[in-house]
């Protein structure tokens, strides 16, 4: 009888480890070891495997042929996994290239070849304002497609050919050049000649200009308010698709109420309220530039350290007067007389800083209407606050509001449109007013 | 003439229609290749095992083997042997194979000692063919509660653990009893071949 070497046994036990894939690194190092001492250890695996195969045949009862039809039926799915991942690695890999190539003209786009264009600037800024943004200042830029949610406060914009006033709370996104949409809140929009087809949207209704004034007010629970100041506006109810179901051509003293859920398109009555918030903060201002913010709500007192405005100067829209007599005001360069009839707006400039502040100011206002005068005197000041100054509203009545010509500087531009200021912050009193009084005219 | 075109190329033989009979359907290369696959399976299969040295990575071979086989299948010269041939081509997927399995941290012989093992084994088909009929003797001779569990044991669907659920025991009993079978078989395998050299 032929007898196994214990080395031939190991090698057994080894193969028969390698088998049941229960080997290891190190009892595969030992089987190569062996292996390569002897041949008889080399044949004793050969044999072991050959006998394991044997077995395997031996308890498949299947055919050769089943068997080998087994293995091609096994193989064609085989291929056909194969292909599904060639297939779907093809298309991930298509995606992914394209959500590369998307990426990356993505980044294009919104950094710096392809910024989204500009449609206006910030004009005026209420001091209440809040911005869910970034702080929002005079002069900066809003772009196409951008939103811009205030929870609270005005914000003007100046759009190509309108102004566009935001009353928060509320949001809305620069569709286009000469469209925007309203999700929730106020605007209210002067559009001039050339701006003649601005339109905004809100879900359930879109409001086209046909060159007005108008107030678009929408809110989830009561919908679509709109009201025509000036000139007319054409409003179209829309239903779920977009698509309007319903039209209202609207002029001036209208007003309108749309609600989709109720498929409501009606007229109702028109108010001047909704337009007050920016009557009050804005009037004829155009634009604001520098250290100068509007006001939403007249403080009731103007006197020394009752209206801190330690970071900026403030310019708020006062009474609107038509002339029925000539009238007489200290200017800045002397006594100015204003025709009988001329109607006037006056604005309040105001500068409260506290003494903790060491810098000074700077900004100016443009309106629509030309200054006709400008008063900084003490007396001069006191001499208007009766007609022009909002009602109830307390003046300080020491002699030191007024502008110190050699250390504060006030200017009016040449189209006597603008007016800049520098007001100087010298103890013991900060207080520094001027009343500007603006020929009515807005767009 | 040339018997794939560019659509064949990208063909393997299983895209032979697989539900059809053999034969039947096929055209007679492929009816032919299939007829001397099917004759030599279990001899590849062989070749294969003794390379990767399991029976998953014997069937992973087989399988890619036989796609290789049917693609080289027209360099093929008719008049010589398809199972030298077959097998050759087999033991290069299994030792390629092999050293994939290496490269990805995994067990598996050198190289030099796997050409060693096809140089032996080819040189020994005649004596594993003879210890092969041995061991189906001694199977025979096994009791058929034995034969029946080792044959359990060895089915390609089958585990141990499987094994072990079915039959209430553990694991280890399990393995412990198939080792000891294993062992009868191979001793009886190794007095059969001594008495007949002897």
């Amino acid at each position: 009888m032929a007898s196994e070497s214990p080395s031939t046994r190991e090698v057994e036990q080894l193969v028969d480890l390698m088998f049941d894939s229960q080997i290891d690194g190190q009892g595969m190092d030992r089987l190569q070891q062996l292996m390569w001492e002897d041949q008889t250890h080399l044949q004793a695996y050969i044999h072991r495997l050959d006998f394991h195969c044997e077995l395997l045949d031996q308890s498949d009862h299947k055919s050769s042929e089943a068997a080998t039809l087994d293995m091609i039926q096994q193989i064609t799915l085989a291929s056909a996994r194969q292909e599904s991942q060639k297939y779907w690695r093809a298309t991930f890999l298509l995606t992914s290239c394209a959500s590369a190539l998307a990426l990356l003209l993505g980044w294009l786009y919104y950094s710096t070849i392809l910024v989204p264009p500009m449609v206006g600037t910030i004009a005026s800024l209420s001091t209440d304002l809040q911005s869910v943004e970034t702080p929002l200042e005079l002069g900066q830029i809003i772009r196409l497609r951008q939103t811009l949610t205030i929870p609270q406060g005005i914000a003007t914009l100046q759009l190509p050919h309108l102004m566009l006033d935001i009353i928060g709370p509320a949001s809305v996104r620069f569709e286009r050049e000469n469209r925007v949409s309203l999700a929730h809140g106020t605007i209210v929009a002067k559009v001039q000649p050339e701006g003649i087809g601005f339109t905004v949207v809100t879900p359930e209704s879109e409001i086209v200009d046909l060159g007005t004034e108008f107030l678009v007010e929408h809110s989830a629970e009561k919908g679509t308010h709109f009201s025509v100041r000036r000139g007319a506006a054409q409003a179209r109810l829309l239903d779920w698709r977009g698509l309007p179901t319903h039209v209202l051509d609207l002029t001036a003293s209208r007003a309108a109420w749309f609600q989709m859920s109720t498929r409501t398109a009606k007229e109702v009555n028109y108010s001047v309220t909704p337009y007050r918030p920016v009557d009050e903060s804005r009037g004829g201002i155009r634009r604001l530039t520098g250290a100068l913010r509007t006001v939403t709500e007249a403080p009731e007192s103007m006197a020394s350290e009752q209206f801190t405005t330690p970071n900026h100067m403030l310019v708020m829209p006062e009474r609107q007067v038509t002339l029925a007599a000539p009238l007489t005001v200290e200017g800045i360069n002397g006594p100015v007389t204003i025709p009988a009839g001329t109607t006037l707006r006056s604005y309040l400039i105001h500068y409260d800083p506290t003494a903790l502040v060491s810098f000074a100011p700077r900004g100016a206002v443009t309106f629509w209407g030309q200054i006709a005068a400008l008063v900084v005197s003490s007396s001069g000041l006191t001499a208007t606050d009766d007609p022009f100054a909002l009602p109830g509203v307390q003046f300080e009545p020491r002699d030191f509001r007024q502008l110190e010509l050699e250390e504060d500087e006030i200017q009016i531009s040449d189209d006597r449109k603008t007016v800049s200021f520098f007001f100087g912050v010298s103890p013991p009193e900060f207080l520094d007013q001027a009343r500007v009084l603006v020929i009515e005219e807005s767009p | 003439m040339s018997r794939r075109n560019v659509d064949q190329d990208e063909m393997s033989p299983f895209q032979i229609n697989p539900h059809s009979t053999m034969g039947a359907e096929q055209s007679p290369l492929e009816a032919n290749f299939l007829r001397q696959l099917s004759a030599n399976h279990r001899f590849l299969y062989a070749c294969a095992l003794t390379i990767v040295g399991n029976p998953n990575d014997a069937n992973d071979v087989i399988q890619e083997a036989c796609v290789v086989l049917w693609q080289k299948y027209d360099e093929f010269d008719r008049s010589s042997n398809f199972r030298k041939w077959a097998c050759t081509i087999t033991f290069n997927v299994a030792k390629n194979f092999v050293r994939r399995r290496r490269r990805h941290g995994q067990t598996g012989l050198c190289d030099e000692l796997l050409a060693r093992v096809v140089q032996v084994r080819t040189a020994e088909s005649e004596l594993l063919e003879l210890r092969r009929e041995v061991l189906r003797d001694c199977l025979r001779k096994l009791p058929s509660a034995d034969k029946s569990f080792l044959f359990d044991c060895y089915q390609e669907s089958s585990s141990l653990v499987e094994l072990s659920r079915q039959q209430g025991k553990t694991v280890a009993a399990i393995y412990s009893k198939l080792k000891r079978l294993r062992q009868i078989l191979a001793r009886c395998v190794h007095q059969r071949l001594g008495s007949g050299e002897d």
